[in-house]
């Protein structure tokens, strides 16, 4: 079982599994809904927007720690050994599966335990405008922070993910960061390394 | 008591009524008045004297004008207020009681359209008392309400008229008109404060305007005969001693007018008036009323003239209150402009006006109406039984006959004449002038079937006289809709009605062109002509039931006379106004039903204007509610640049509703900010000016 | 399809018949014939406006006047355009099968059709005028207003592309769909966003003053 998946690329698999094993939804159904979530949000904490980041934080990582055994379930992948090999399964696999994108990887750091995500589209996005006063604070898209760091934390990974910039504050791209703090050690199985 | 047509069109005089309705069918009512039979006054000097003295009024004609209008109606006798009505209840009943009933019966008939048989025959009944009275034509095609004949209106003798006259005359002049607009809004201000019910008295000012724009009684028409005179009163002083002497020399003088009057029309005919005299005595006198008797006997015997009987003069009359009287509603642009310019109050006695009334009544009924009948048969069995019965209205064979029966190979000469100008008209005598003097007077009895059939086959004569035509399609069209109001179709409107309106304004349009190429006039009298086509058409159009389909062709008149009329600033706004209206009656029939049981009641021919305020959803696009504020405002706008505050108040008040809640229409930048600003201005500066003269007063 | 330089007579003029000369408008309009401004407005229903611009041609040099309207049509602006709501109302309800862009007899109108499945309809052309300016009009399914008066030359009537000002409505149409799917925009309430406005004006700049 593993051995084919393994000679397949992470490319090929993310779009398999995205074709074959996806339920799809309409996409306008989606942004609305992501959108009315954050709108609403924005109203129940009167606009303080530093909450709403944080809360969409913890939504988004309510989300990442189940999403990740989907993930692994639909696509049966194995470990990554480096943090190189799990910017690409993030990119190449779980962005393709979940939202139908690539995002790029740049800008490693020099010990390789940080890297970007740069989104050149962002499905959650679509059609949005900041309102002025959200403009300066908001990370509209944090949810997928959430996401990240509660899926890399069910793999041992300990990460900070954060926004750098996003294309809605008016900055030229959208660039989430993550970087790994540790490996929980700890719950590694025995005889795995 | 019911708002009457003479109310109404006196609003300003009656604001007690202000809150009321415009009456039904008040187009028809003016457009019939203004049609009405003209009856020309002629008087002794002595006569006039003695009037002078008892009345301080110039002449009989001065006295008689008050009395035009719809006679039955008898407006002038509603004017009697009496003041100590609650303490002796039993003064209000004594004017006779017979009286007392016409007027109750005639206003009965006057006010509703005639639909019962039951009050028809209760109206002929006691109106029309000896003369058995009309009978009511039953469900013709072209309805007629039997008051529409009782109209007249009362002018200055003939030869007076003509001396008066100028080729050059318009039918109403647009400077006068203005004049009278600017006269009677200075009237409004003085009457009126800022809770005055204001919306009735636009819209009677309106139709004060528009009366005025489409009659004359001075101005005698060489295409038309609605002002030529139909009767001509002779009137003599019995109490002077007057008698069968002078009678006579009147009528000589009269019958001679043709001849001796120099520039008397080629177009007209004293044959075609009917003289009645009118002998005037002291009641007191019996001797005088033997008189009066015998005279009438001998003129009936030898000269074969009617007589009335006027009791003029009675010493008990002023026992019985006085009565101030008020402007006829139909009258001479230029009577209207001296009575407001130099208003002096009339007072009469009650009891004459009640037995003017009466003398009047029977001109109409017993002397007049059968006259213009005789004359209207006569000219049917003459003239056109004959041609529909050979030629059935083929134009080649009606050549074909005038020549032959001509007898000679040119037609012309034997109709068409010049006056003293070296104009061409058709002359009094003519096949084609007796033909559209037959179709107006059917107009003016309401017989608007004849007149139409009479009217249409007339057009084919007259192809080749442009300034006949635009006239005759004008009135082809005016008594369609003025016959067949309720029965009009958005199909008859489209292919004939506009049509025929269209074709005359046409017609009238390039007779104007001719004129102002060959002539350095100022104003081509024609003009005046086209644009009482176009009021005509606008305001009868707007009184047809379903207003959606019709407004458009009203809007499409009043926004011709803005641009091509050369009509004043005031005037102008009236029509700006009048277009607000016509927007505001834009109903679609299927919302119609959906407004409340109270206000399909009140929508008879104008609207409430608080009508269905209550917005539902269908009535959504079926109203022009928009739309008639925006004219409203554009009026307001140009009252404003008038200096019309009163005007430019009630207007922005109208629009108050229409456009509250609305942001973006109330801006400061706007017009309609700036225009409020405007007013408090002018509020202010009136204001302090009037502290100033109070201060000033003061030290 | 809509000729609009047609006689007044035309029946549908009728509804509101034309002024055949706008130099009896006091004040007249002066300016170069061939730069026409527009004022546009989307309107909501309570006959709030949502997003109003006035277009003027950008053409001449900076610094020069831009040619905007008067002062006194743009303190009417406004009331014109509230004004010929009551025709796209009324246009709006009328359904016909045998709708096509064009006057369908006495009603006027730019019959609205069940067979066509594009915004093609939407359109609904000219629906008023004032004075020379004329008035168009597109309704979105939602039922939200587009109105726009052209200003035009200071005697006769405007010149109206219908192609380039139903792409133009077409274009700001999807705009305001894509304005709508913002999670932040409160439907029926002014579009606060610069960027819809310049893209509005862009759209504008290529479509009608070019």
């Amino acid at each position: 079982m593993s051995a084919p998946a393994q000679s397949k690329s992470l490319k090929a698999i993310g779009e398999d599994t995205w074709k074959n094993k996806t339920e799809k939804v309409n996409a306008e159904l989606f942004t609305l809904t992501y959108g009315a979530i954050v709108s609403q949000l924005c109203a129940d904490y009167d606009r303080d927007f530093q909450k709403v980041n944080n809360h969409l934080f913890s939504m988004g990582y309510n989300i990442g720690v189940r999403l990740v055994e989907d993930f692994l379930a639909r696509t049966a992948l194995p470990r990554c050994e480096n943090m190189v090999k799990t910017s690409e399964m993030i990119s190449k696999c779980a962005f393709k599966i979940f939202l139908n994108m690539t995002p790029q990887v740049t800008n490693w750091s020099s010990e390789k335990d940080a890297f970007s995500l740069m989104l050149d589209e962002n499905p959650l996005s679509d059609f949005v405008e900041l309102p002025m006063d959200a403009m300066k604070q908001l990370w509209y898209s944090n949810v997928l922070s959430g996401v990240l760091k509660g899926a890399l934390e069910m793999v041992q990974l300990d990460c900070d993910v954060w926004f750098v910039s996003d294309i809605l504050k008016g900055d030229p791209q959208t660039e989430l960061r993550i970087k790994l703090n540790k490996v929980l050690k700890d719950e590694v199985p025995i005889g795995e390394d | 008591m019911k708002l009457s047509y003479e109310n109404y069109m006196n609003l300003l005089f009656h604001l007690d009524h202000g809150q009321e309705t415009v009456p039904p069918d008040i187009a028809r009512r003016i457009v019939s008045n203004a049609v009405s039979p003209v009856i020309t006054v002629s008087s002794t000097p002595e006569l006039d004297r003695h009037i002078r003295d008892t009345y301080h009024l110039d002449s009989l004609y001065m006295f008689l004008r008050f009395f035009g209008d719809c006679v039955s109606d008898r407006d002038q006798a509603n004017e009697y207020q009496p003041l100590r009505s609650k303490e002796e209840p039993e003064l209000v009943a004594e004017p006779p009681s017979k009286a007392d009933n016409l007027i109750e019966n005639s206003r009965k008939s006057s006010l509703k359209v005639p639909s019962t048989s039951s009050d028809t025959k209760n109206t002929t009944t006691s109106t029309s008392g000896t003369t058995g009275g009309t009978r009511k034509r039953s469900n013709s095609l072209f309805q007629r309400d039997q008051t529409q004949s009782q109209y007249v209106r009362f002018t200055r003798p003939i030869d007076d008229l003509i001396e008066s006259s100028d080729s050059n005359d318009m039918l109403f002049d647009y400077h006068s008109l203005e004049v009278f607009l600017e006269n009677t809004l200075r009237l409004v201000e003085e009457y009126t404060d800022d809770n005055t019910p204001f919306e009735l008295l636009k819209k009677s000012l309106y139709h004060k305007f528009f009366s005025l724009a489409i009659s004359s009684t001075t101005y005698l028409s060489p295409y038309e005969t609605f002002n030529h005179p139909v009767v001509s009163l002779i009137a003599i002083d019995i109490s002077a001693g007057q008698g069968y002497e002078e009678a006579r020399d009147l009528l000589i003088k009269f019958k001679n007018l043709n001849h001796t009057v120099e520039n008397f029309p080629i177009f007209m005919s004293t044959g075609d008036i009917l003289p009645v005299f009118l002998l005037c005595y002291n009641d007191e006198s019996e001797d005088e009323q033997n008189a009066c008797q015998q005279l009438a006997n001998q003129l009936k015997k030898q000269l074969f003239v009617e007589s009335l009987l006027l009791p003029l003069w009675k010493r008990s009359y002023s026992d019985h209150g006085e009565v101030e009287l008020h402007q006829p509603i139909m009258s001479s642009l230029e009577e209207m402009l001296y009575f407001l310019q130099s208003p002096t109050p009339t007072r009469l006695p009650l009891q004459l006006i009640n037995v003017t009334y009466n003398i009047l009544e029977k001109l109409v009924k017993d002397l007049m109406v059968p006259f213009m009948k005789r004359k209207i048969s006569f000219w049917e069995e003459t003239i056109l039984q004959p041609r529909k019965s050979l030629f059935h209205g083929a134009n080649f064979f009606k050549k074909l006959m005038s020549k032959n029966s001509n007898g000679s190979n040119n037609h012309q000469p034997i109709s068409l004449g010049k006056d003293k100008n070296g104009n061409e008209y058709f002359v009094a005598s003519s096949t084609e002038f007796l033909m559209r003097k037959l179709a107006d007077w059917s107009m003016m009895l309401s017989d608007f079937k004849t007149a139409y059939s009479t009217y249409e086959s007339l057009v084919h004569d007259l192809e080749n006289f442009p300034k006949y035509l635009a006239s005759c399609f004008e009135w082809c069209a005016v008594s369609v809709l003025m016959g067949a109001q309720n029965i009009v179709t958005v199909k008859m409107i489209k292919n004939d009605i506009d049509p025929l309106i269209q074709r005359a304004l046409e017609t009238y349009e390039n007779c104007a062109a001719d004129e102002d190429s060959t002539g350095e006039e100022l104003y081509v009298p024609v003009r005046s002509y086209e644009t009482r086509c176009m009021f005509l058409a606008s305001e009868l159009f707007l009184s047809l039931s379903d207003t959606w389909t019709s407004t458009p062709y009203a809007l499409n008149s009043l926004e011709t006379i803005l641009t091509e009329c050369r009509l004043g600033p005031c005037s102008e706004i009236m029509i700006w106004e009048r277009l607000s209206d016509c927007y505001y009656q834009r109903i679609d029939p299927r919302i119609r039903h959906k407004t409340s049981a109270q206000g399909a009641k009140a929508m008879t021919d104008e609207l409430a204007p608080d009508e269905e305020s209550n917005e539902e959803i269908v009535t959504r696009g079926l109203t022009r509610k928009r739309k008639a504020a925006f004219f409203r405002l554009i009026a307001a706008n140009k009252w404003v640049e008038q200096k019309q505050w009163k005007q430019a108040f009630w207007c922005l008040k109208e629009i108050e509703e229409a456009y509250a809640g609305l942001d973006f229409v109330n801006r400061e930048d706007l017009i309609l900010a700036r225009l409020k600003r405007q007013m408090n201005e002018a509020q202010n500066n009136v204001d302090e000016s009037s502290n100033q003269t109070v201060e000033s007063g003061a030290a | 399809m809509v000729n609009l330089s047609s006689n007044m007579k035309l029946i549908f003029d009728v509804e509101t018949p034309s002024y055949k000369q706008g130099k009896r408008f006091r004040n007249t309009i002066v300016r170069n014939p061939s730069v026409m401004p527009q004022y546009f407005a989307i309107i909501g229903k309570k006959d709030n406006p949502i997003y109003e611009a006035e277009f003027t041609s950008q053409q001449g040099q900076q610094g020069q006047l831009q040619q905007g309207f008067q002062q006194n049509l743009k303190e009417l602006n406004a009331f014109i355009l509230h004004a010929s709501l009551d025709i796209v109302e009324d246009l709006q309800w009328q359904v016909s099968p045998n709708a096509q862009h064009g006057r369908g007899g006495l009603s006027g109108g730019f019959l609205r059709s069940k067979n066509v499945n594009n915004t093609d309809n939407c359109y609904l052309g000219k629906v008023d005028h004032f004075y020379g300016l004329a008035i168009t009009a597109y309704i979105t399914y939602g039922g939200m207003k587009l109105v726009m008066i052209h200003g035009g030359p200071p005697n006769g009537n405007t010149q109206i592309d219908d192609n380039m000002v139903k792409s133009f409505y077409q274009e700001v149409h999807e705009l305001y769909v894509k304005t709508l799917m913002n999670p932040f925009y409160k439907v029926n309430e002014p579009i606060p966003s610069p960027a819809f406005d310049s893209r509005v004006r862009a759209l504008a700049k290529k479509y009608l003053n070019r």
